[in-house]
């Protein structure tokens, strides 16, 4: 799940596990009760500054994602399934808002945008 | 709380040139500062300035509260330090060389050194002369973190050593530094692994520090702008403009610091098109402050 | 932590220790027996003689544990110029009087050994009856010597460090001009001179070269 955390990425990287957190979220794959690696083990797995990490939890947390107990470690919380959709939702308007901002920045229309998407989406079947 | 390292106008020479002048450090309690800089800028001399190791000529240095050099030694009980090159002893082992650092760090925790040079795979009956580099190197932070110190200083931790060694080195600082919450004063030239942990950056060239910020300011703060048909220079640009060149055609290379997003209306005016705003990584904008803190216009806007 | 400072500065030492208290206490029997053995006859004044000799050895060896002592843990510190030392939170004048302290009482080991060196010596040697012998006396001036050597060589390092080999060079150029001064002036041997009038005196060299006799009136 926190495979290929990017320092380099204008993202900073406390926003980039957060939302990596979100999606498995909404994908289901944390679900209630799940517990999220302690700011520790985490830091020192990603070799990141524990303030970092810390940062990302505390985000999670005023969106009533996770749950920080003291001493305890970090929890998911309920998230009811229509949240989970709306998660799913805003998740798939960032991927498509840094698509558009790519194509802006190449220069490409948006009608060649919408060829190319039907054209991936119909073969890919999905 | 008070910072961990205070210094002013030190100054120390060695031979006829000053090696370092004017400086003034300051490294916030709890943070994990990078110290960045060119080879042959002072961050070695600056480190053994700041443990009372070499003698400055002039100005004032606290650390943990304590001036250097009068009361240096009852602050270095309470700081692990990881020197550039090997500094023990090669003819004692790794148990002896851990029982004599011991003996002098009232601190000492010895069941966490013994699980650390179990973490680390070190034998305890092999002498320092044939461990591997990588193996110094772990020996090295070993003894910097046993102590339960509050202040770490690292000089090149991880210069020369294999992936493998370079991440058990960092897994096992940062570990510590969740943990304790120490200070950590980490020099390295290794400007991606102080890109993931730092959150101060400290930069020093020619024996001065240019710049020192929170590691988001200095991120954020400069930027590259692809700038087509760009306007002649009035002298009124709401940013400070490090360096302009030509790429392709008409289209302009912009290097600018203090950059805001509200200032593409600047750019909105005559013929030019602000095309893209490039953010900058670490090592990016490294080479772009040091470029301009070497010329003139940069020296100027250094000063503004 | 002293005791650290001493376990390793003995352990760096080990290997010379085990050849000169092996040394200490074998070689004076051997250099007795041999200085008696080319004697013409056994007078008092031959053995003395003889004994004064074989006295030479400890003068000797007693330059070579001083100057040993005191080098190596130096040089080892030297090596990584200082900087573990230098990063020790002990001040550091108590660092230097630890290492000192070492090195002091290592040089008990081959005091011990003299003495008894000296007195397997001497027990071995057919004493005539108007002699005594004086282990214990020849131990304890061991020591003392040593002990100034030691202390001379010690301080030498860390107050010149890197200097050291210009001051040993600049005393000898001191010498030089002693006695081209001497010449000049019509005396043959000026250094010399100068040399007698220090040693005779009373003090800390006159232990250097009086004479060193396991056997004495």
């Amino acid at each position: 799940m926190f495979e290929r955390i990017d320092p380099r990425s204008p993202t900073p990287i406390y926003a980039q596990i957060a939302e990596r957190v979100r999606v498995a979220v909404a994908a289901g794959e944390l679900t209630k009760g799940d517990g999220l690696p302690s700011v520790r083990a985490l830091a020192t797995r990603l070799r990141v500054n524990p303030a970092t990490v810390v940062q990302a939890y505390r985000e999670l947390e005023q969106e009533k994602l996770v749950e920080m107990r003291q001493g305890a470690g970090t929890y998911v919380l309920e998230m009811p399934a229509d949240s989970r959709a709306r998660e799913r939702q805003a998740a798939a308007k960032r991927l498509v808002r840094g698509l558009m901002e790519d194509a802006a920045r190449l220069g490409i229309q948006k009608e060649d945008i919408k060829k190319a998407l039907n054209g991936e989406l119909n073969e890919g079947g999905r | 709380m008070s910072d961990a390292i205070i210094a002013r106008n030190v100054a120390y020479r060695a031979g006829k040139e000053f090696a370092i002048r004017d400086l003034a450090m300051t490294v916030p309690t709890g943070s994990v500062y990078g110290f960045l800089g060119p080879n042959g800028s002072g961050k070695t001399t600056t480190l053994r300035l700041l443990l009372g190791m070499l003698p400055a000529d002039d100005g004032a240095i606290t650390v943990l509260g304590h001036d250097v050099p009068l009361g240096v030694h009852k602050a270095l009980a309470k700081i692990g330090y990881v020197p550039e090159r090997l500094h023990l002893y090669p003819t004692l082992t790794v148990e002896e060389i851990m029982r004599y650092h011991a003996s002098f760090y009232p601190d000492w925790d010895n069941a966490r050194a013994e699980n650390l040079r179990r973490g680390f795979a070190l034998r305890a009956e092999q002498p320092i002369e044939r461990l591997s580099k990588g193996e110094s190197g772990k020996l090295m932070m070993l003894l910097a973190l046993a102590h339960n110190p509050e202040l770490l200083v690292l000089d090149e931790p991880t210069d020369g050593l294999d992936p493998v060694v370079r991440r058990d080195v960092l897994s096992a600082l940062l570990e510590y530094v969740s943990m304790r919450g120490a200070t950590v004063l980490i020099s390295s030239h290794l400007i991606h692994e102080q890109e993931r942990i730092c959150d101060h950056v400290g930069v020093m060239d020619g024996g001065r520090l240019v710049a020192e910020m929170p590691m988001t300011t200095f991120r954020g703060g400069i930027k590259r702008l692809r700038v087509a048909k760009g306007p002649v220079d009035r002298g009124d640009f709401p940013f400070t403009l490090l360096s302009r060149g030509n790429t392709a055609g008409r289209e302009e290379e912009w290097v600018v610091r203090g950059w805001q997003p509200a200032m593409r209306e600047y750019f909105h005016t005559g013929d030019s098109e602000l095309r893209e705003v490039i953010d900058l990584d670490l090592e990016e904008s490294f080479i772009e402050l040091l470029r301009s803190a070497r010329t003139p216009a940069g020296i100027a806007a250094e000063e503004n | 932590m002293f005791r650290q400072v001493l376990y390793t500065q003995w352990k760096w030492a080990r290997t010379e220790m085990f050849a000169y208290t092996l040394g200490a206490f074998l070689i004076p029997t051997a250099i007795l027996k041999l200085a008696v053995s080319g004697l013409d006859d056994y007078s008092v004044g031959s053995m003395l003689t003889a004994v004064a000799a074989a006295g030479g050895f400890f003068v000797f060896l007693a330059f070579v544990c001083a100057i040993g002592f005191a080098v190596r843990p130096y040089l080892a510190d030297q090596a990584l110029r200082h900087v573990y030392s230098l990063s020790l939170p002990v001040p550091w004048a108590t660092f230097l009087r630890y290492r000192f302290m070492a090195g002091a009482i290592l040089l008990i080991a081959p005091t011990v050994a003299v003495y008894m060196g000296a007195a397997l010596a001497t027990m071995t040697a057919a004493v005539p009856s108007t002699l005594h012998t004086y282990p214990f006396g020849l131990a304890v001036r061991f020591y003392l010597s040593a002990l100034e050597i030691y202390a001379a060589t010690f301080l030498l390092q860390y107050v010149t460090g890197k200097y050291a080999v210009r001051v040993v060079l600049t005393i000898i150029g001191v010498l030089v001009v002693v006695e081209l001064g001497g010449r000049m002036l019509g005396m043959s041997d000026a250094w010399v001179w100068l040399w007698d009038h220090l040693t005779t005196l009373p003090g800390p060299l006159e232990t250097l070269t009086a004479r060193w006799m396991m056997i004495d009136v």
